[in-house]
C-alpha cells in the first residue's frame, strides 16, 4: 500500500509539474477559434476626409491641389462622392479613376471629402511653386487625415527662417490645439501657443519665429484638446538674399523604435537627420540604404539623443550624393526627420524633407505630379528583395486608365538594402498621379522627388491608399468599467 | 364473548354497595386491550396504592394475548368484563360502570336491603337541587370513578392525593394527575391537556421537560387524560360520558370541555403520579375501534372535538383554517420525508370535515352541556406563544434528530451532554481563535464599504437594489433592459441572495454586503464544521484559519466576486458530502445514503448558481472516483448530483449549457480589467488568481510547500495524494481560465475567465493534504510548533497585507454612473439612454449602456446576445476610426455619450470629429457629448420588445418541472424522520394521548 500510495503521490506531482508547463508554454491570451464571433477588424472605408495645408497667399506663388481616385481597389465604386472643397466646393470626382486638380487656388485651406464607394483610394496633394527671391522654391506635402496628437520635426526659427506652422481643420466641429515648442536646449517656453482655436473647415498660422525666436531647429508637438487637426510647418529659408529653399514639412503621428525615412533624393547638397527622443534619452543607431547598397554611420556605435532637445546628425558624408533612405533604430522611442537641399549654386537652393513613413502594404500613391517636371520615384527594400509594379493615371475627372511606367507592365524588382530610382514618363496631361503596387517582398518604401527646370525640388513619401480600415475591437460591457 | 354473554354477566354481578356518608366512593375501572406486556406493572401499582379504591372493574376489549388472565389472577381486580374487541375507551368504560354497584348512604338505608336506591336523593324518581346533582352537597357521599389503562402504573400515593385534592376543591368534578414517562421516569409527559386552535394537543409541558416541581403550582386546566382521570360518576352519567363518535382518541379532552362548559370545574394534581406507557399512540399494539393509523385516528378526532366546540358562526371558518393547517403541515412532513404522514393527516382532516352527522351529534351534545363555563374553558386554551414553542420543538427535533442516531436511555443521554459541553469548548476556541480574528481583519480591510452615501459597488460586483421585492423582480422580469433589450434567463444566485436577505429585514443591499465583505468569516465556519472527524485540535484551527484567508477569497472581497465567496463558503461541505456519495471517504466518515446525495447535490445546485466551472469540477471529480471504485449506488448518486443543477436551475442552466464557455466563467460582471494582470501558472500554483486585487504572488507558496512535505506520512499519503490529484485537476481549470481568450455569447470581444474560485478549491485541496498529512502526532514538540508556525505564516501575512493594503476596487458610489443632470433625466419608461465609452488596455474599446437607474446586480448575467448588440459595436467602431456618425445612436435613444478623457483620451478627441456629436461639458475629466436627433425610447424598445421571443410562455413548463426537481430534491436530502417511536408528537401537531 505504502509502495502504490508513493507512486500515486509521485505521478500526481508529476501531473502537476505537467499542467504548469503546458500553461506556461501555451502562453497568455491564446484564443480558441471562434468563427463568426471574432470582431471584425478592417472594413472598406466609407468616409475619408483629408486636410490639405495653407502654404499662404502672396504674388507670385502658384498653389494646386490636386486629388485621385486610385482605381482598381475594393470597395470601390460610384455609389458615394468625392468632393474637393475650399471655401466653396472646387470639383468633384465621380468614379473610381477620376482625378482633377485646381490651379492657381487661393490660400483658403483645402478639404477632400469622400464618402460610400469613392472613399477608397482618395489621394490628394497641396503643390506651390514661388518664383520670387524671396521665398522661391517648390513645395509640395501630401494632404493628411486630421488627427488629435501630431509631431513635427524639422523647420526652425533662426536668422532668415520664417517658418510657419498651419493648422488645419477638416471636420464639421470645432478644435482646440495646444502647441509646445522644443528646441535643441529643449522645451521652449512660448506664449500664445495654447488653445488655438480652428474653426471647422479652417486653417490657422503660427507663426514660429515669433513664438521661438532664434531657435535653429525645433520639434513641435500638436495637441488637440477638443477636435482634430492636420498639422504641417511651412519651412522657407533665406541666407541673406539668396534664397535657400521652401518646403512643407508633413506631420509624424508619433515616436517610434524603429522606422525608415524613404525620399533622400541623390545629388549634391547638404543631408542632415533630425532626432528628438520625446519621452527618455536614447540611443539611436542609423544606416541608410542607398543605390550602392546599405552604408552606416562610421566610427559611430550610437547617436546619443537627450531628452527633448532636438540633435541633427550630418549624412552628407555617408550618402555621398546617392539616393537613399535613412533607417533609425532606438532604444527608446524618437522621432526623426531627413532635410535634404538642392545646390544651385548662385541661385541659392531648394530642400527637401523627409518624414518616417510605413512600408508598403498594397498600393500607395503620388498626386499632383506636375508634367513639366521631373518626377523620380525612390524605392527602397529594407527585409528582402520586393518587386512592384509603377502606373501613372492621367488626369481625368470621368475617370482614366492606370498606364504602366516601363517594362514589363510597369514591374521593377528593388534589390535588398538598396534603393532604386526610377524616372516617371509624364503623360500628356499636365498634372497626373503615381500608383505603385506592391507584387512581392516586405518592407518596401516609396517616395517622389520632383525638380523644375530649374534645379528646384520638392517631394515626399507615397500615401499609403489601402482600402480598408481598421476597426478597433469594439464589444459592449455589462459592469461599471 | 358476545355482547349477549356479557350483558347477562353483568345482570348477575350488578348490586348496589353501602358507604360511610361523607366519604369518597372510588370505582376504578381498569381498561385492557392485548395489554399483557404492561399489565404486570399496571397491577402492581394498583396493589401498592396506600389508599384502594372501592372496587375495581377491569373491563377488556378482546385482547388476544394474557390479559384477561392476568386480571382474573389479580386480587386487586374486582370483576372483570369482557367486551368485543372493537370497543372504544368510553363504551369500555360504560360497560365497567354498569357493572360497578352504586353507594348507599349508611343513614339513608337499610344496610340489609339490597333493594337499589338512588345515591343521591334516596328517593327513585327523585328531583335532585343543582348542588345535589353536582355533589357539593356538605356531608354527602361522592362517588367517583377512577380511569385506569393497562398500560399505566400509578403511583401509591395517587389516589390518596387525587382525593384530597377534592376534599381541598369541592367544586372540582374531574381530577387529573401528572403523567410521567413509562421508562424514562423523571420525563413529564403531560399535566393537564388543551387544544389549541389548529388542533394540536397541549401537554401542558415541554418536550423533554424533567420533573423538578416545577408544575406543582399547577391547578386548574381544561382537561385531563383519560389515563388516571377521577371523575365524579355523577357527572359521567349526565354527560353521558365519552362522546361515542370519539372511540379511542381526544375523547377525554372532549369530556373535559364539555363538563368545563357546563360550569364544572377540572383540576389536575401535580403531586398524584402515574407512569403510562402510550403502547397504542406509538404504535405498539393495534387498535380495532380507530383502525386509522393511530396520528391519523389522533387528528381526526382532533378535528372532530374543534369542530364540535366551535360558535355556530365560526364553524366554517375553523373547517377551512383546519384545512389550510393540514396542508401546510403535509408541506412540512413532505419535508422531513413522512409523506405518508402528510397524507394521513390531510385524510383525517377531509374525513373529520365530511362525517356532517357524527360533528352534528357532538354539537348537539355540547349545546345539551351548556356555556356556562364557556369563557373559562377559553382562557384555558393554549396561547400562542405555546403554539409556537411546540413548533420550535418540533423544528428542533428534525434537526437533532439524525445527529441522535438511535442512541436511548440515561447512559447515552449523559455522553451526549458531555459531547455537546465538548463541542460548546471547542466552539468558544474556534471563535476566538480564528473567528475573531478573521472578522477583526475583514472589519479593519473593509471599514470603509459598510455604510456612507451610495451602494457597495465595482469590479464584478453590480449595485444591489433595495429590497428583496426588487430581487425577485429582477428575477422574475422575462425582459431585461439591459444594453438594448435582453430576453436571457434570469441568474437564479439573484433568489439564493433575496433568501439571504430575508433575515435581515429583506434588505437586498445588507445581504450583498454580509455575504460579500465578511465571506472569509462565513468561510472559516463552513471548513472548520466540515474537517469535523477528519482533522483534529490546533490543525483544525490552522486549517480554518488558513482557508478563510486564501488569496483568492481576499481578492474577491477586493473585486466584488460573489461567486468565488460563495464557492469558499459552500466548498467544504460540499466535498465533504461528495466524498461520502462517492465512497471516496471510505470507513472515515459515515457512509452515504440518498440523503446525503440530495444534500450534496443541494449545495451542488447552490455552487452552479454562483460559479459552475467549480461545481462541475467537484462533481466531476466525485463521479470518477464513483467509476474508478465500481459502486453502482455510488455512481448513482453521483449522477444525481450531477445532474441535479442542471434541472433545478432551468432554464438558467440551458442558457450557460448551450453557451459552453461560460462553464469558465462565474457569475457577475467580466471585464479585461478585472483578469489584469493575468496570473502566471506558477502564480496559480501559488494560490494567485492574479487581477488588481490579488495579494502578492508567492504568499500562498507556503501551503504548497507543507503539502509536499505531508506525502511524507505514509499513513495518510493516500488521502494526500488524492488531495493532491484534486488540487492538479483544479490547477488545470485554473491555468485554462486564466490562459485562454474565449468567445462569450455577450459581446464579439473574447475574454478570459477570473480563476479566483478554482484557486479556492486548490488552496482548500493543499490545506486539506497539510492537515491531514502532518506528522505532528510523532513529531517532537518543537518541530510540531514550528511546522504550525509556518501554517499559520501565509494566513498571517495574507491578512496583514489585507489588513494594511486594504486591496480592492470597491467603492461605495452612485449606482447610475453618469452625471448628476443626465441622471435626472433618465427617470421614466421614455429615459434616454446613455453611452459610456472605455478604452481597455489590449487596445479595444468597451462600451456601456446605461438606462434607468443604471446597472443592478444580475444585468451582467443577462446581458443579451452579441448579435442583438451587433450594430452598436460597429457603429461605434466606424465612429472612433473615423467612418461613420451618430446617427446609430441617435436611433437607439442613446441622448448622451461619455467618455473619461483621462482613460482615453484619443477617443475622447476622436469623438469630437463626429457628426451628430456636440460636446455638452468636460467636467473632473470626463467628457460629456449629446447626440443630436435621438429617437424615442419607447420607439427605441418597442422594436425590441417586439422582435424577443416570449421567454415566459416558452419557459414556463421549464420552470414549473424545475421547481418541482427543487422540491424533490429538497424532499431527498432532508432527514428522514421515524413516526412513531422516536418522535410521537412530532409528525403531526394533533399531538395525541393514547389509552
Amino acid at each position: 500500500m505504502s509502495r502504490r500510495s508513493g507512486l500515486a503521490a509521485v505521478l500526481v506531482l508529476a501531473l502537476g509539474v505537467g499542467v504548469v508547463a503546458v500553461g506556461t508554454f501555451a502562453g497568455e491570451d491564446l484564443v480558441v477559434a471562434s468563427g463568426d464571433s471574432v470582431a471584425p477588424v478592417r472594413e472598406h472605408v466609407r468616409s475619408s476626409r483629408l486636410g490639405c495645408p495653407d502654404v499662404g497667399d502672396m504674388e507670385g506663388r502658384s498653389t494646386w491641389v490636386s486629388a485621385a481616385s486610385v482605381p482598381g481597389l475594393p470597395g470601390q465604386s460610384q455609389d458615394g462622392s468625392l468632393n474637393v472643397i475650399g471655401g466653396a466646393k472646387l470639383f468633384t470626382i465621380g468614379t473610381p479613376g477620376g482625378s482633377g486638380t485646381v490651379d492657381q487656388f487661393s490660400s483658403d485651406s483645402a478639404q477632400v471629402r469622400a464618402t460610400g464607394g469613392m472613399a477608397p483610394g482618395v489621394v490628394s496633394a497641396r503643390v506651390s511653386s514661388d518664383r520670387r527671391e524671396e521665398g522661391r522654391g517648390i513645395a509640395s506635402t501630401p494632404c493628411s487625415h486630421p488627427s488629435s496628437d501630431l509631431w513635427l520635426l524639422g523647420g526652425g526659427a533662426s536668422k532668415g527662417q520664417r517658418d510657419v506652422l498651419v493648422l488645419t481643420n477638416p471636420t464639421d466641429t470645432d478644435a482646440v490645439a495646444d502647441v509646445r515648442v522644443y528646441g535643441p536646449d529643449g522645451l521652449v517656453d512660448t506664449t500664445g501657443t495654447r488653445g488655438l482655436a480652428v474653426g471647422p473647415g479652417q486653417a490657422s498660422e503660427l507663426q514660429l519665429d515669433a513664438v521661438a525666436p532664434d531657435v535653429p531647429v525645433l520639434a513641435l508637438h500638436v495637441t488637440t484638446k477638443v477636435g482634430l487637426v492636420t498639422a504641417a510647418v511651412l519651412d522657407n529659408r533665406m541666407d541673406g538674399l539668396v534664397p535657400r529653399g521652401v518646403e512643407i514639412i508633413p506631420a509624424i503621428a508619433g515616436p517610434r523604435k524603429r522606422f525608415v525615412i524613404p525620399g533622400v533624393p541623390s545629388g549634391t547638397g547638404v543631408r542632415e537627420l533630425l532626432l528628438f527622443a520625446p519621452d527618455k534619452p536614447g540611443t539611436v543607431k542609423v544606416r541608410a540604404f542607398t543605390s550602392g547598397g546599405v552604408v552606416g554611420m562610421p566610427a559611430m556605435p550610437g547617436t546619443r539623443v537627450g531628452l527633448d532637445s532636438v540633435v541633427r546628425v550630418g549624412l552628407t558624408g555617408i550618402l555621398a550624393g546617392r539616393a537613399a533612405a535613412v533607417e533609425v533604430t532606438s532604444n527608446v522611442p524618437v522621432l526623426a526627420a531627413v532635410s535634404a537641399s538642392s545646390d544651385l549654386s548662385s541661385r541659392g537652393s531648394d530642400l527637401v524633407w523627409g518624414v518616417p513613413g510605413s512600408a508598403l502594404s498594397g498600393a500607395s500613391a503620388i498626386a499632383g505630379l506636375r508634367s513639366g517636371w521631373s518626377t523620380k520615384l525612390l524605392l527602397t527594400a529594407t527585409d528582402g528583395d520586393a518587386r512592384a509594379s509603377i502606373s501613372v493615371l492621367p488626369a481625368a475627372l470621368s475617370g482614366a486608365k492606370l498606364v504602366p511606367v516601363g517594362d514589363p507592365g510597369g514591374e521593377i524588382v528593388v534589390p535588398s538594402g538598396r534603393t532604386v530610382e526610377v524616372d516617371v514618363k509624364a503623360p500628356k496631361t499636365s498634372v497626373y498621379s503615381v500608383v505603385v503596387r506592391r507584387l512581392d517582398g516586405r518592407g518596401l518604401h516609396v517616395a517622389h522627388v520632383q525638380a523644375d527646370r530649374d534645379g528646384m525640388m520638392t517631394g515626399y513619401a507615397a500615401v499609403d491608399v489601402s482600402p480598408w480600415v481598421k476597426l478597433p475591437p469594439v464589444g459592449p460591457e455589462y459592469g461599471r468599467g | 364473548m358476545s355482547t349477549a354473554t356479557t350483558a347477562s354477566w353483568l345482570a348477575s354481578r350488578t348490586r348496589p354497595s353501602v358507604h360511610r356518608k361523607g366519604e369518597h366512593r372510588v370505582t376504578a375501572i381498569l381498561v385492557a386491550h392485548d395489554g399483557e406486556v404492561w399489565l404486570p406493572r399496571a397491577l402492581d401499582g394498583l396493589a401498592r396504592l396506600a389508599r384502594h379504591p372501592d372496587q375495581v372493574i377491569a373491563v377488556d376489549s378482546g385482547s388476544r394475548d394474557r390479559s384477561v388472565e392476568l386480571l382474573r389472577r389479580s386480587p386487586h381486580v374486582s370483576e372483570v368484563v369482557v367486551a368485543d374487541r372493537d370497543f372504544g375507551f368510553g363504551e369500555a368504560v360504560g360497560l365497567g360502570l354498569a357493572r360497578a354497584g352504586r353507594v348507599v348512604d349508611v343513614t339513608e338505608v337499610d344496610v340489609t336491603s339490597a333493594a337499589t336506591v338512588d345515591i343521591r336523593t334516596g328517593n327513585p324518581g327523585g328531583v335532585r337541587t343543582p348542588e345535589q346533582q353536582r355533589g357539593v352537597e356538605p356531608g354527602a357521599t361522592v362517588e367517583w370513578l377512577w380511569l385506569l389503562h393497562d398500560d399505566v402504573e400509578v403511583s401509591p400515593d395517587c389516589l390518596t392525593r387525587m382525593l384530597s385534592a377534592a376534599d381541598a376543591h369541592k367544586d372540582a368534578s374531574v381530577i387529573g394527575p401528572k403523567v410521567k414517562g413509562w421508562n424514562d421516569r423523571g420525563l413529564v409527559v403531560e399535566c393537564g391537556v388543551s387544544i389549541a386552535g389548529s388542533g394540536r394537543r397541549d401537554v401542558g409541558v415541554t418536550r423533554g421537560e424533567r420533573d423538578q416541581g416545577q408544575l406543582d403550582g399547577r391547578l386548574d386546566v381544561l382537561g385531563v387524560g383519560s389515563a388516571g382521570m377521577l371523575v365524579r360518576r355523577e357527572l359521567w352519567e349526565r354527560l353521558g360520558g365519552f362522546d361515542a363518535e370519539l372511540p379511542m382518541f381526544r375523547d377525554d379532552l372532549e369530556f373535559c370541555w364539555r363538563a368545563r362548559r357546563s360550569g364544572e370545574r377540572v383540576i389536575v394534581v401535580p403531586g398524584a403520579e402515574i407512569h403510562h406507557a402510550e403502547a397504542a399512540f406509538r404504535g405498539h399494539r393495534s387498535i380495532e375501534a380507530a383502525p386509522d393509523e393511530a396520528l391519523s385516528a389522533d387528528r381526526r378526532a382532533a378535528a372532530m372535538v374543534m369542530l364540535a366546540h366551535a360558535p355556530k358562526r365560526r364553524v366554517v371558518l375553523k373547517g377551512l383554517r383546519l384545512l389550510l393547517g393540514s396542508l401546510i403541515r403535509g408541506i412540512f412532513l413532505t419535508l422531513v420525508k413522512v409523506s405518508d404522514g402528510a397524507w394521513d393527516d390531510l385524510r383525517a382532516v377531509i374525513g373529520a370535515l365530511s362525517s356532517r352527522r357524527a360533528v352534528a351529534s357532538m354539537r348537539a351534545r355540547v349545546r345539551q352541556a351548556g356555556d356556562v363555563g364557556d369563557g373559562a374553558a377559553r382562557q384555558l386554551r393554549p396561547s400562542r406563544g405555546a403554539t409556537a414553542t411546540h413548533w420550535r420543538d418540533d423544528l428542533a427535533q428534525i434537526l437533532g434528530a439524525k445527529s441522535r442516531g438511535n442512541s436511548s436511555g440515561a447512559a447515552s443521554r449523559e455522553d451526549a451532554r458531555q459531547a455537546l459541553r465538548s463541542r460548546i469548548r471547542n466552539a468558544r476556541i474556534f471563535a476566538l481563535a480564528v473567528v475573531m480574528p478573521v472578522l477583526i481583519v475583514c472589519l479593519v480591510a473593509t471599514a470603509g464599504l459598510w455604510f456612507g452615501p451610495g451602494r457597495l459597488l465595482g469590479g464584478a460586483l453590480l449595485p444591489a437594489p433595495d429590497s428583496v421585492a426588487d430581487l425577485w423582480s429582477s428575477f422574475s422580469s422575462a425582459w431585461h433592459d439591459v444594453g438594448l433589450g435582453s430576453a436571457v434567463p434570469s441568474a437564479p444566485y439573484l433568489l439564493l441572495l433575496a433568501a439571504g436577505a430575508i433575515p435581515l429585514a429583506g434588505s437586498a443591499t445588507m445581504a450583498v454586503q454580509v455575504m460579500l465583505l465578511l465571506g472569509p468569516v462565513f468561510a472559516a465556519v463552513t471548513s472548520y464544521l466540515s474537517l469535523r472527524g477528519l482533522v483534529r485540535g490546533i490543525p483544525r484551527l490552522v486549517a480554518a484559519l488558513a482557508y478563510a484567508l486564501l488569496p483568492a477569497t481576499i481578492a474577491a472581497v477586493g473585486t466584488g466576486q460573489l461567486g468565488t465567496i460563495a464557492v469558499a463558503i459552500l466548498l467544504p461541505p460540499a466535498v465533504r458530502m461528495i466524498a461520502r456519495v462517492s465512497t471516496l471517504s471510505g470507513s472515515t466518515l459515515r457512509s452515504a445514503n440518498w440523503s446525503t446525495a440530495g444534500g450534496a447535490a443541494l449545495l451542488m445546485v447552490f455552487m452552479f448558481a454562483f460559479a459552475p466551472p467549480v461545481s462541475l469540477l467537484i462533481a466531476g471529480f466525485g463521479l470518477g472516483v464513483a467509476l474508478v471504485r465500481r459502486t453502482r449506488t455510488g455512481v448513482a448518486r453521483m449522477l444525481v448530483v450531477l445532474l441535479a443543477p442542471l434541472a433545478v436551475l432551468w432554464p438558467w442552466s440551458a442558457y450557460v449549457v448551450t453557451n459552453p464557455t461560460l462553464l469558465l466563467f462565474e457569475v457577475g460582471a467580466v471585464s479585461p480589467a478585472l483578469t489584469d494582470p493575468g496570473p502566471s501558472p506558477l502564480e496559480l500554483l501559488a494560490l494567485n488568481p492574479g487581477g488588481p486585487a490579488a495579494p502578492p504572488a508567492l504568499l500562498g507558496a507556503v501551503l504548497a510547500v507543507l503539502a509536499v512535505l505531508a506525502l511524507r506520512r505514509r499513513r495518510t499519503r493516500a488521502r494526500v495524494a488524492t488531495a493532491w490529484l484534486f488540487f492538479v485537476g483544479a490547477l488545470a481549470l485554473a491555468t485554462a481560465q486564466s490562459v485562454l481568450l474565449v468567445p462569450v455569447p455577450w459581446s464579439q470581444l473574447h475574454q478570459s475567465a477570473w480563476p479566483g474560485a478554482t484557486t479556492v478549491v486548490m488552496g482548500a485541496a493543499l490545506i486539506f493534504a497539510a492537515a491531514v498529512g502532518a506528522p505532528l502526532s510523532w513529531m517532537r514538540s518543537r518541530r510540531r510548533i514550528t511546522v504550525l508556525a509556518v501554517g499559520l505564516l501565509t494566513p498571517a501575512l495574507l491578512a496583514a497585507w489585507w489588513g494594511m493594503s486594504g486591496g480592492q476596487i470597491m467603492e461605495r458610489g452612485d449606482p447610475s454612473g453618469v452625471s448628476p443632470f443626465i441622471a435626472a433625466e433618465m427617470v421614466g419608461p421614455n429615459a434616454p439612454r446613455t453611452m459610456v465609452i472605455s478604452g481597455a488596455a489590449n487596445g479595444a474599446v468597451t462600451y456601456r449602456l446605461i438606462s434607468g437607474e443604471g446597472s443592478r446586480i444580475g444585468d451582467a448575467d443577462v446581458a443579451p446576445p452579441s448579435g442583438t448588440m451587433a450594430e452598436l459595436d460597429t457603429g461605434v467602431a466606424r465612429m472612433l476610426a473615423g467612418q461613420g456618425d451618430a446617427t446609430f445612436l441617435a436611433d437607439e435613444a442613446i441622448k448622451y455619450v461619455q467618455v473619461r478623457q483621462r482613460d482615453a483620451p484619443r477617443i475622447a478627441r476622436q469623438m469630437d470629429a463626429v457628426p451628430g456629436l456636440s460636446r455638452l461639458s468636460t467636467v473632473s475629466g470626463t467628457a460629456l457629448w449629446t447626440v443630436s436627433g435621438v429617437r424615442a425610447r419607447a420607439d427605441a424598445t418597442a422594436s425590441d420588445v417586439a422582435s424577443a421571443p416570449s421567454p415566459i410562455l416558452g419557459e414556463l413548463p421549464g420552470r414549473v418541472l424545475a421547481l418541482f426537481a427543487l422540491l424533490a430534491l429538497v424532499v431527498l436530502a432532508s432527514p428522514r424522520l421515524r413516526r412513531r417511536q422516536d418522535s410521537p408528537r412530532l409528525a403531526t401537531d394533533a399531538g395525541g394521548e393514547c389509552p
